[in-house]
């Protein structure tokens, strides 16, 4: 018997991305008529065409990466109770925090065309999670984000609870899956730093880990290195494999 | 001990036997690595294996276990699950028998856990021997065969296998399946053939007596050894994780989206994780990696075996094995004894 | 054979707001037995969907099918059940563990030495003793808190302040402008105290840190090893002794504790 609340307004937006988050989100088709008799969705462009600013739980796709970004995702702290970071660019900063790596009028060059004497005007800044922006109440990491913890944080929301975030290793989840080591068959992954939760998805289907979820609290990056070096990674594949999604705290938005 | 002889051809009819009532699982090969997985014929299972990476403790102590069941509303409704089938666990190695002899101890010990026992007692162990590699040392801690704690032991002979029986109920269902005859001394004298081969075999072994471990580990607290290897370990939790003896968990509840069927249940989990001593205001017990290698480190060497009587290692390597950082639990123990001998600790 | 994670429910009768962070509810069995808890020992406290904790009692024994838990809002359960209204239902597991020695501290002066929300399972055991005041010599009471705002059962302590011989020091952390009591931690008041350690038995819970500070402070009193009492807090998730969080050395907490005699963990490395 909790205090009777009317059903929490969620929205959901996105900023820089592939909005492959959102995807995952919309593909909870068994589970909809549920979730909608939990929650009222009020805007959520990619899904419905309505669009109202009185939510209470906010969901944000995708990294800051334009100055007006930042004054609307304020906008969005200001009303929403709740900010949830959806997936790995808005939790971590992802993907496109490799571009921090160059000045800026550098990437606008590659990306826009130096040919074009408009690449100028194109608004761009470094690359940043939201939380380098507005405060995050909760994360729900990874590229793209899963379906089943996108479905635990919204129960927990409902019930008044924190979200879980695990802070161990996605080694944890291998070995509960019941995988061989990607190291034991003579590869190598970022599983031994990066934040589980995924129940190890990636190395179960033959892959490897690359790190989307971002690494848990105190990683013993040294230690990874050391490892990555031992299984015959160069200096740079051990950049590549650290920058991967590890952009934003190497590079920040120094840039 | 009641030791029979089982033709080579029986081995097959006996699995197709207890398939009949029996869940059965056992050792098969998965990207050329032996795992544990149910079976469905005995040509699926090897009869010679290195250990597996995930204990068959798993079968007993699942990875996530269901302990109860619930519906919310205002008179909540609260239901104890104990889901169990009878299981057979074929292929069970000497150190993973003695384990679960631990892991009997420890879940029947004071307040009973219903969820393990019940398990265990709808389980059958069916062992077989295997050879070292070179992270294996239950020589060492005098778990390299099994006397008893399972129900049949079968060892392959060549011609045939030897069969040692190890409680009524395992010769019952091996009776009830095949035809096998009273081993010859012969026969017999082949498995302690193999137990004097598989001695000489070990590279890795721990330079002291077992009885005076926890003795040697009680005197190791301030060694510097912890901090060393906690620099390098990840806290990955992989040691606990494969570890035949580590039964620790944590216990969590899930919802389903009509927010009112629900059920509580329980995940390994493993104390070199950082959260594991971590209390709700935010203080952790066991900060460094150090301090919490130190830790399951004297579990298997101290403070169980003041618990629990015996020493928790058995000897796998499973956490040698997996560490990535290679901490070795023999070479560790060995810093340690060389460390009290000479005095040293700098 | 029963599974010791069954609980029985418990209807909550009464909410009280102590402070912004802690509240006290009053908890009804659905049957009608008792807890039959002593001061010290802790329940497992569940809400279906939300999880489990352990939770020390704060209600001195009853003879009722009801007892209290006062509750900080520190984690995820502590959210969820702060959010509950009166009527709530509940499963509650215990009571666990060993708690203070009650009988054994009898004709002895008491000192107790509580901090934050220490005063929570502390308060278990003052009401138990002063139902039987004058089994008990002296009691003193020292209560040590970040703020004035963070003073918990204030009303209680009114009281308990006017028992004959019961001396009650409350101190806050910092100088607060609304405050004219004591400042400064607990430890500070120790060596003003008029302790006759031959005949005082102490009790100490408070936060991790408190407790090397106040037991080098109970040593320069003389008070003995044997004689000092504590309790100590760990992550728990089963409370019978195998889910391994509360662990030191091959001491569960859970089952040997939360309440220790010092001598007995004196050389429990980890312990304090």
């Amino acid at each position: 018997m909790t205090k009777n609340m009317p059903k929490p307004k969620v929205a959901f937006f996105s900023f820089t991305c592939c909005e492959g988050c959102q995807l995952q989100v919309l593909s909870c088709e068994d589970e909809l008529v549920d979730i909608l008799n939990l929650i009222e969705i009020v805007n959520f462009r990619e899904a419905i065409d309505e669009k109202r600013d009185d939510y209470d739980i906010a969901f944000i796709e995708g990294s800051v990466s334009r100055q007006h970004e930042i004054e609307e995702v304020k906008k969005i702290r200001e009303k929403a109770n709740v900010v949830v970071a959806l997936g790995a660019c808005s939790s971590t900063g992802g993907l496109n925090c490799l571009k921090n790596k160059f000045p800026m009028e550098e990437v606008k060059k590659v990306v826009y065309g130096e040919k074009s004497k408009y690449y100028k005007y194109f608004d761009t800044i470094p690359a940043r999670p939201l939380d380098a922006v507005i405060p995050v109440d909760y994360y729900l990491h990874g590229c793209p984000i899963t379906k089943s913890e996108f479905l635990n944080v919204l129960k927990a929301l409902l019930t008044g609870k924190r979200p879980d975030m695990p802070n161990y290793p996605v080694c944890v989840d291998c070995k509960m899956t019941g995988n061989i080591c990607v190291f034991e068959k003579g590869k190598t992954c970022m599983g031994p730093v990066t934040r589980a939760g995924c129940d190890a998805i990636c190395v179960t289907y033959g892959a490897v880990c690359w790190g989307c979820r971002g690494t848990v609290d105190n990683p013993n990056t040294e230690s990874h290195e050391e490892t990555l070096r031992i299984y015959g990674l160069t200096a740079d594949d051990l950049v590549r494999s650290f920058d991967l999604y590890g952009g934003w705290n190497k590079y920040g938005g120094s840039k | 001990m009641d030791y029979r002889f089982l033709p080579k051809k029986g081995l097959s009819l006996f699995v197709d036997g207890l398939l009949k009532d029996f869940k059965v699982y056992g050792p098969v090969k998965m990207d050329g690595f032996p795992v544990y997985e149910e079976v469905s014929s005995a040509k699926e299972l090897l009869l010679m294996h290195s250990p597996s990476h995930i204990t068959p403790k798993k079968y007993l102590f699942p990875q996530r276990e269901t302990l109860l069941r619930f519906k919310t509303g205002e008179k909540p409704q609260v239901e104890h699950a104990a889901d169990a089938d009878n299981q057979v666990l074929f292929g069970i190695h000497p150190c993973d028998i003695h384990a679960i002899r631990l892991l009997d101890r420890v879940f029947a010990y004071g307040t009973p856990d219903v969820n393990y026992l019940r398990r265990r007692e709808k389980t059958i162990i069916i062992g077989t021997e295997c050879l070292p590699d070179k992270f294996c040392f239950c020589r060492s801690v005098n778990t390299m065969t099994a006397a008893n704690d399972f129900d049949l032991f079968i060892h392959d002979i060549g011609a045939g296998f030897l069969v040692k029986i190890g409680t009524e109920k395992g010769k019952e269902l091996l009776f009830r399946h095949v035809k096998t005859r009273k081993a010859t001394i012969k026969e017999i004298s082949k498995l302690v053939e193999f137990h004097k081969k598989k001695e000489s075999m070990f590279t890795a072994s721990i330079n002291a007596e077992p009885s005076t471990l926890p003795l040697i580990y009680s005197g190791s607290y301030d060694s510097p050894v912890w901090e060393e290897i906690g620099k390098i370990c990840y806290g990955c939790g992989s040691c606990n994780l494969v570890c035949p003896t580590c039964y620790c968990f944590d216990v969590r509840d899930d919802i389903s989206l009509n927010m009112k069927d629900g059920e509580r249940y329980r995940v390994w989990d493993g104390c070199l994780l950082e959260d594991f001593a971590k209390v709700a205001g935010g203080h952790n017990f066991r900060k460094t990696r150090g301090e919490r290698l130190r830790h399951r480190f004297n579990r298997k060497f101290q403070f169980q075996v003041d618990k629990f009587g015996g020493l928790f290692c058995v000897g796998c390597g499973r956490c040698s094995r997996a560490c990535l950082v290679n901490i070795n639990i023999v070479e560790i123990t060995n810093k340690l004894i060389e460390e009290r001998e000479t005095g040293k600790k700098e | 054979m029963e599974s010791p994670y069954l609980l029985r429910q418990a209807r909550i009768e009464r909410i009280t707001r102590l402070t912004e962070k802690e509240r006290l509810f009053r908890l009804v069995f659905e049957d009608d037995k008792t807890l039959g808890h002593v001061p010290g020992q802790f329940i497992m406290l569940s809400i279906f969907g939300a999880g489990e904790a352990p939770i020390s009692v704060s209600s001195p024994p009853d003879t009722r099918n009801e007892f209290e838990i006062c509750v900080r809002v520190v984690g995820s359960l502590t959210n969820v059940l702060h959010t509950l209204l009166k009527g709530s239902t509940v499963g509650i597991r215990g009571p666990y563990g060993k708690g203070f020695p009650v009988k054994e501290i009898e004709n002895k002066d008491i000192l107790l030495i509580a901090g934050g929300i220490g005063l929570v399972p502390m308060r278990s055991l003052i009401k138990t003793i002063l139902l039987k005041r004058g089994a008990y010599g002296r009691i003193t009471l020292l209560y040590g808190v970040k703020s004035p705002e963070d003073i918990l059962f204030k009303d209680e302590l009114d009281e308990w302040s006017k028992v004959p011989d019961f001396d009650l020091r409350i101190t806050v952390d910092k100088p607060h402008p609304l405050w004219k009591g004591h400042t400064g931690v607990v430890t500070r008041y120790l060596p003003e105290l008029k302790i006759d350690a031959e005949r005082t038995a102490a009790v100490i819970v408070g936060p991790p840190v408190m407790y090397k500070y106040v037991i080098m402070g109970l040593g320069e009193k003389r008070i003995a090893g044997h004689e000092i009492f504590l309790s100590l807090e760990r992550r728990m998730k089963c409370g019978i002794g195998k889910c391994g969080h509360c662990q030191i050395n091959s001491v569960y907490i859970c089952q040997e504790g939360p309440v220790f005699r010092l001598s007995d963990i004196r050389r429990l490395r980890e312990a304090i």
